[in-house]
This record gives structure tokens, C-alpha cells and sequence, in this order.
């Protein structure tokens, strides 16, 4: 492991800068080669080109492998691209993008820290002050239903309760560009819909844009403005089909929508020859 | 990095993790009032037998008594004569040994988090490590005198490698999907020292606290043997050198109880640094 360190961390009081950019991801021409030891040199991702805008919920839908989720790894800047080039906030990603933030399927909290503890730490890390801290958890905790729980260790929370930590962990310094990766992947169907609703609610009332990443069509459809489709290995942007469905949405009924089931016909026949 | 990379190299640590919570939860037997009055009539067996067979079967002037023992340890606290071997020792014992954690710790979390050092320094290490430290006591006395200098730098050498090796290792089950979490969160090197490795590395860490304390109380009775003016090894080999079995056995006793109030006070520590495993 690296403990390389990130470039810049944005200030708690650092203005949006939103309106000076049309687009808070650009992803311009981008290709990702691998080189594993012992093994040939493939391309993970060839020519992919997508702009999210500042207010959008976007889903990346594709077959596994297709590198679906080294498209979120580049814009966090963990690798960088082997050719083209990608913007997040009008600035070119070349370091840790700390005006992220980033959910994954593993839910990634510290063991050793309580569900209030781990809320915090973001807030630690970019230097809140102490009652503004406080504050912002309790508000945190509250929006994701995990009252009571407080203190509780994340070994002694259920798969759905580590995520929503997670969510709150990362919402709550307000990062201007969300990355989720299949977020709700581990879950099951009825945790998977309710936390569904919560993320949609949360992004109701935020509008920040959106990159999500997942293999589940309903689920992109449910929640997305567009879903890019992409083909396998090496992954490129096949289609991307608009969600036309009206907002605000919700999700326990949405999928009754005549709409709904045109267009998970409609992404599945684009999919389905990727498999 | 790989796409897959983070959830598969978590799930390995974390089993690992849970593994050595049950087995430890299994292995602590309940320490009832019968198990504990078991443990204390083995001691008695023990020493009864140990009486018994002292100038009957065995000559007294080889083991000694522990009638004798006893008797000489109350000499040596009534007269007040062993207390500057006991502080001598202890001053050793203390400073080798954080010495030598700290610099394990350190070494090791540098050499862990930088490919490029470790394929550099870690063969060397390795080398160092291979050469038995007693074989060095001698040199470590013309380096740093007769003194506590000599005493202490063997000792803080054994726990150095303990605690780096432990260190070392442990820092390959640092998950990567959390240095990525911190990471986004903006944390600064220290951050994630503090925040992630240390907290990850407790259980190694501990370890090496604990195997510490018996390291470093070799190196200083090492160092004491093979040259020294005071301190409680050089009471015990001085006693043999004047074939007085009680000094000895008075002395080895004194020296086991200082490694036990140092690993007892290690295991405070450790039940208040894993109180998030319960």
C-alpha cells in the first residue's frame, strides 16, 4: 500500500463552484491498460467518453469486468488514465480527488470507531470545529435512521445499517460529486429498495450529480436521469438511454410504471449482446 | 489497482480478524474459585516437592531451597541491599524496551507503507537479525561501556526486530478499500497513521508489547552477565560465582516478577485498545 498524499483538501467552507462549469465529470476519450505481472497487457477501457452534469444522477450499467468501476476509481484518482483525460469540477484529475466522495459495496467504515465516531472523522479530517462537528452527526444519524445506534460498533450493525453509516459518512461534508459503486450490491431486495429511497430523498433535496455504478437495470432505471450501457471488456460507451420517468420518484411503485418496463426492455436488448 | 481488488483483499483480514477473536474467546477459561485453588495446589505440589527433594535427593548447593529462597529474599528487602539492582534493572529494562518498540514500529510501519524501502532495507535487517544478539553483547560493551548504555541498546535490539517483523507483516493486512476511504477523505500521512494503520496493526502490536517485555528483560540479563557492576543479573551470576543457590534462585525470581508486572501491565493496556473487538 501507498499512503501518497492527496493533493488539496477543499476548505469546510469552500463555495460550490458550480455554475462556472456545465459539467461536473468530464470524461474525455479515455483509456485504462492494465499490465498484471505474468500476464498479457489488456485494455480495461478504450475511447470512453461521458460529461455528467452538476446536478445529474447518472448510472453506469455493464457486464462485470467491463470496468465500470475503474471509470469511478480514475475520477477519485486513484489511477490515472493511460491516455485522455478527466475533469471533475473544471479541474483535471491527477491526484486523489478529495471533492469526492466515494461509496463503495464494502461498506469501508473503521472497525475501531462508532457509528457516530466514524460520521465524524470526514469532518475531523477537514478540520470542522468541534461543535459544528457534533451538530452535523446528529443531523447525519438522524437523516439515516440510525438512532440509538450511536455507539455502536460496525460489527454490531447489519449489512443495511453499515450503509447507511456509510451514506452519512459521506454526505456529511457535503462533497460535490458522489460516487457510489454498487452500493447496495451486497443487500438484500426489500434493504436494497428502502435505502434506494433514502439515497433518492437525500439526492431530492442535495442535487448533487451522481456517478453510479451497478449491474442491477431496475435499479438504474429507479433512480437515474441516464443510464450509460457499456460493452465488455475492453468496456467503451455503448448507448446511453435518458430515464424520462417524472420526479419525484418512488421507488416501492415506480416499477408498476408501463415506462418503467419499456425502458428496462429497452436497456436490456442493448445489454443483453454484452454478455 | 485493480476494480476487483478492494472487496476481495478485505474479506481475508477481516476472517482473519474474527478468527483470532473466537479462538481467544475459547481459549479463556473461566477462571472459577476451583480453578484457581486447582492452580494454586499445583504450586504447593511444586514447591513442597522441591523442599523435599533439595539435600536429600539433590544437594542443596545446585537447587537450592525454597525455605532458603524465601529467607534470602527477605534478607535482601529487610536490609534494603537489592533495591539499586532492582532500580538498575528496571531503568535497563524500560529504556531497551521502548527503545526499541518505538523503533519497530516506526521502521516498520515506514518500511511497510514504501515498496521502494523495504526491497531496499528489509534484506539488511533480515541480515541483522540473523546474527544471534548474544554474540554481540560483547561489542555492544566496548560501543557503549560497562554501564547502563550497553544493557540497554541489546535490549532495545531484541525488541526492535520483534516489533518490527510484527509490524512489518501486519501492515500487508491494511485494506485497501480503507487507505482509499481516508484518502478521499483527505487524510494527510499522520491521519493515516493514527486513524487507520496503528488501530489496524493493534493486534500485532500488542503481541509484540507483550513478547517484548521477556526480550528485552534477555537482552539486559545478557548484557549484565557479561559485563556489569549492578543490577539483578549480575546478582544472580555473581551468586554463582560464589556458588550461593539462594542468591540465585532469590535473583531469577526478582527478575521473572519484573517481566510479569510488565506484561500485566500490557494486558491493561491491551483490554483497553481492543475494547471495539468485544
Amino acid at each position: 500500500m501507498s499512503l501518497s498524499r492527496p493533493t488539496s483538501v477543499p476548505s469546510p467552507t469552500s463555495e460550490p463552484r458550480r455554475a462556472a462549469n456545465p459539467s461536473s465529470i468530464r470524461i474525455i476519450d479515455v483509456e485504462q491498460r492494465f499490465t498484471p505481472p505474468n500476464r498479457p497487457a489488456f485494455n480495461a477501457l478504450e475511447a470512453v467518453g461521458l460529461e455528467i452534469g452538476p446536478t445529474e444522477f447518472c448510472s453506469i450499467v455493464g457486464p462485470s469486468g467491463c470496468g465500470k468501476s475503474t471509470v469511478l476509481n480514475m475520477v477519485a484518482g486513484f489511477l490515472q488514465p493511460t491516455s485522455g483525460r478527466i475533469e471533475a469540477l473544471g479541474k483535471t484529475v491527477q491526484a486523489v480527488n478529495t471533492e469526492v466522495g466515494y461509496v463503495t459495496q464494502d461498506s469501508n467504515l473503521l472497525p475501531w470507531l462508532t457509528t457516530a465516531k466514524n460520521i465524524e472523522l470526514p469532518l475531523k479530517i477537514r478540520g470542522f470545529a468541534k461543535a459544528e462537528r457534533e451538530e452535523l452527526v446528529r443531523h447525519w444519524i438522524g437523516v439515516v435512521g440510525l438512532e440509538g445506534f450511536e455507539s455502536s460498533y460496525p460489527h454490531q450493525l447489519s449489512g443495511g445499517m453499515q450503509k447507511r453509516c456509510a451514506i452519512a459518512r459521506t454526505l456529511v461534508y457535503d462533497p460535490e460529486v458522489l460516487l457510489l459503486d454498487e452500493p447496495f450490491g451486497a443487500l438484500d431486495a426489500i434493504t436494497k429498495t428502502v435505502l434506494q429511497g433514502v439515497l433518492l430523498d437525500l439526492w431530492e433535496s442535495k442535487r448533487r450529480s451522481v456517478l453510479f455504478v451497478t449491474h442491477d437495470l431496475n435499479e438504474a432505471i429507479t433512480l437515474s436521469d441516464r443510464v450509460v450501457v457499456m460493452t465488455k471488456r475492453p468496456g467503451t460507451v455503448k448507448a446511453i438511454v435518458d430515464i424520462d420517468l417524472p420526479r419525484p420518484r418512488n421507488v416501492y411503485e415506480i416499477g408498476s410504471d408501463p415506462r418503467f418496463a419499456q425502458l428496462h426492455r429497452d436497456l436490456w436488448s442493448l445489454f443483453k449482446s454484452e454478455i | 489497482m485493480s476494480v476487483v481488488q478492494s472487496s476481495q483483499t478485505k474479506a481475508p483480514a477481516e476472517a482473519a480478524d474474527m478468527d483470532a477473536g473466537a479462538r481467544a474467546r475459547a481459549l479463556r477459561v473461566p477462571a472459577t474459585a476451583t480453578i484457581t485453588l486447582g492452580r494454586l495446589a499445583i504450586v504447593v505440589v511444586i514447591i513442597a516437592a522441591w523442599q523435599l527433594c533439595s539435600g536429600r535427593l539433590v544437594p542443596a548447593y545446585l537447587i537450592s531451597s525454597p525455605s532458603a529462597v524465601a529467607q534470602r529474599l527477605y534478607d535482601l528487602f529487610k536490609t534494603g541491599t537489592v533495591w539499586p539492582d532492582i532500580g538498575i534493572t528496571t531503568q535497563e529494562l524500560v529504556s531497551g524496551y521502548v527503545i526499541g518498540i518505538v523503533g519497530g514500529v516506526v521502521v516498520g510501519v515506514a518500511l511497510g507503507s514504501s515498496r521502494i524501502a523495504a526491497a531496499l532495507i528489509e534484506p539488511l535487517l533480515a541480515a541483522l537479525n540473523s546474527v544471534p544478539k548474544i554474540a554481540l553483547a560483547p561489542l555492544f560493551l566496548l560501543w557503549f561501556g560497562i554501564g547502563l548504555g550497553s544493557k540497554i541498546a541489546i535490549a532495545a535490539m531484541t525488541v526492535f526486530f520483534v516489533m518490527f517483523y510484527n509490524v512489518y507483516m501486519g501492515m500487508g493486512t491494511v485494506p485497501k478499500g480503507l487507505v482509499n476511504t481516508l484518502q478521499i477523505m483527505g487524510a494527510s500521512r499522520w491521519v493515516m497513521v493514527r486513524q487507520l494503520i496503528l488501530p489496524q496493526l493493534s493486534v500485532p502490536i500488542l503481541a509484540g508489547l507483550k513478547a517484548g517485555v521477556s526480550f528485552a528483560m534477555i537482552g539486559v540479563v545478557v548484557g549484565e552477565f557479561v559485563a556489569a557492576d549492578s543490577g539483578l543479573g549480575y546478582y544472580v551470576r555473581n551468586s554463582t560465582d560464589l556458588f550461593d543457590s539462594p542468591g540465585v534462585y532469590a535473583g531469577i525470581i526478582l527478575l521473572m516478577l519484573l517481566v510479569l508486572i510488565g506484561v500485566g501491565l500490557v494486558t491493561l493496556l491491551e483490554r483497553r485498545l481492543l475494547r471495539w473487538r468485544r
